[in-house]
């Protein structure tokens, strides 16, 4: 039966779709409904009979009252997007719709869950424009890095995990399973809400740190300036090398330039031989012709899509104790958070894990289907 | 000094004998995997193949001191066991073809032209036991017994550990790296 008083939202008739990855024509084919009338509908155009919202709802196999929530969803701006270039049109909008049903899960929960409580630390907007301590003239993302590790007052060595840093600054960090190894994080800022980090879960932890690192620094020097792409994640990207591999620390290991200095030094610091090499050559301890040799080694040896030494993976708690804040403490059982987060129990158990609905076997934290 | 083929050298060594060498030389190298990060950093080669070393020493030291076949020589630093006065073993880092890697001291150019020591048994075969590591040095790729002459690798075993092994297969392999045909370069 139509909630009464609620007013069908047509924003998540599309959201619906694209995350389930199909197309207008393929959800016109799956259904009695034609493509022209599915069109209407997800315009806003026309307001849909409550048979219409059942038939999709069925068929997207999400519950009736998801057409009905209020908001909106939030694009991404490009910048925050890795390794996007080759990603089709299609995945990358599927991919969206999960993290803006992620996003109003997390919207919902927030309400009875106060994060003040868990996030000791800030993330900050910084302005270029503006004094930063140490540095001359208009601040390098290398300034801003090394400023950032005092104010967090993160002591000399590696980090010992990036996701724990984020999540105690105020930073949620969601795995998901982007179903596409082309992309391996997003970001978004949103009034109102903590700093989401979309992770994909298929990539390597090494390259999750530095992914990590990568979009806290979009999030740091992205907010309140924005520039050229290219020049925006060359900015991301030293920002990470700097905040993972102080320059002096660094400099002062770096004795030798081989894999096996790298391979001893990825174990201390966590972070991947490639980004190493990057940063040596961004901060000219190396030569071109060592730089070229070792990415011809690594091609050789495969290393470029998967290195040894793969550290431990790092997982977000914070998400996960929402949850159960919400099913331990509230006393919400798994079909009140079906229904708080208007998700099928399929969905619920992928997208949360075992623990509210005590599943033996580990499920994926968010599955995508094609 | 003699100089024998592989299978005649090879199957004189006991398998027991050569799982217990396999499991040496991959205990020094873990045992040295096992040091700290931050220290590590520190080492170069040379000091991580000498610990590796002293690791392997070590280990052979503590499984071979009881056996009736095995007899610990050591001459001017230089350590060998000696199995049954049939065949001399020595420990020592080398690449894929079973040469040795490091500084070749004048002991160990003594060792491989075969020149005679009053403790050596004189009709002994003089092989030397080692790892191939990977390319940043973190893992074993094979455990080898070679024979080098002089600056030659006449062959070079591979032991396979037991979990590589099929059913029947022998112990060791042979991996002697081929020789290029005089005039193709």
């Amino acid at each position: 039966m139509q909630p009464a008083g609620e007013k069908f939202n047509h924003h998540l008739l599309v959201l619906a779709r694209e995350s389930r990855g199909h197309t207008q024509a393929e959800l016109s084919a799956l259904s009695s409904i034609a493509q022209g009338t599915v069109s209407k509908y997800e315009t806003g155009a026309a307001e849909p009979p409550y048979t219409f919202v059942e038939e999709i709802a069925h068929v997207l196999d999400y519950p009736p009252s998801f057409f009905y929530e209020a908001g909106r969803p939030y694009g991404f701006p490009p910048f925050h997007y890795r390794r996007r270039k080759k990603l089709s049109a299609k995945v990358l909008g599927r991919i969206v719709a999960q993290m803006n049903i992620r996003r109003m899960h997390i919207q919902k929960m927030c309400v009875s869950f106060d994060l003040r409580n868990v996030a000791t630390n800030r993330i900050p907007e910084v302005d270029p424009d503006e004094y930063v301590r140490g540095a001359k003239g208009r601040p390098a993302p290398e300034d801003i890095a090394r400023n950032l590790r005092e104010m967090w007052m993160l002591p000399r060595g590696p980090i010992p995990s990036v996701v724990e840093l984020i999540e105690g600054s105020g930073g949620i960090v969601i795995h998901c399973d982007f179903g596409s190894d082309l992309i391996d994080a997003m970001s978004q800022r949103i009034d109102g809400l903590p700093i989401l980090f979309f992770v994909n879960t298929h990539a390597p932890a090494d390259r999750v740190r530095h992914t990590l690192a990568h979009e806290l620094g979009h999030m740091v020097l992205h907010t309140t300036t924005l520039n050229d792409d290219d020049v925006m994640e060359a900015e991301a990207d030293a920002f990470a090398g700097a905040l993972l591999l102080p320059k002096e620390e660094f400099r002062s290991q770096l004795r030798r330039f081989d894999l096996r200095q790298l391979a001893n030094m990825k174990q201390y610091w966590k972070v991947s031989m490639a980004s190493m090499a990057v940063r040596a050559d961004k901060l000219n301890l190396i030569t071109p012709y060592q730089s070229k040799s070792f990415w011809m080694e690594m091609g050789k040896l495969g290393y470029r899509t998967r290195e040894p030494h793969e550290p431990e993976h790092e997982y977000g708690t914070l998400l996960r104790r929402m949850v159960k804040y919400h099913t331990d403490k509230l006393g919400y059982s798994a079909d009140d958070m079906c229904k708080l987060l208007n998700v099928n129990r399929k969905d619920y158990v992928a997208m949360y894990g075992d623990e509210p609905m005590r599943i033996t076997e580990k499920a994926p934290l968010l599955r995508l289907v094609k | 000094m003699s100089s024998e083929s592989i299978d005649a050298a090879m199957d004189r060594i006991s398998n027991d004998l050569l799982v217990h060498i396999d499991e040496i030389t991959r205990s020094g190298f873990n045992r040295y995997q096992s040091i700290p990060a931050e220290l590590k950093i520190e080492l170069g080669p040379r000091a991580q193949a000498a610990c590796i070393y002293d690791f392997m020493m070590a280990e052979a030291d503590r499984r071979f001191r009881d056996r009736s076949d095995l007899r610990s020589i050591e001459l001017r630093g230089l350590q060998v066991w000696a199995i049954d006065d049939h065949t001399l073993l020595r420990f020592k880092k080398m690449d894929a073809s079973g040469m040795k890697q490091n500084y070749r001291t004048k002991q160990t150019r003594e060792y491989d032209r075969g020149d005679s020591f009053a403790e050596f048994p004189p009709e002994a075969i003089r092989l030397t036991v080692g790892y191939f590591a990977d390319s940043t040095s973190s893992f074993i790729e094979r455990v080898q017994i070679a024979y080098q002459r002089g600056r030659k690798v006449d062959w070079c075993a591979a032991i396979v550990p037991a979990e590589q092994r099929a059913e029947g297969q022998r112990i060791w392999q042979d991996v002697t790296t081929q020789r290029r045909l005089t005039g193709t370069g």
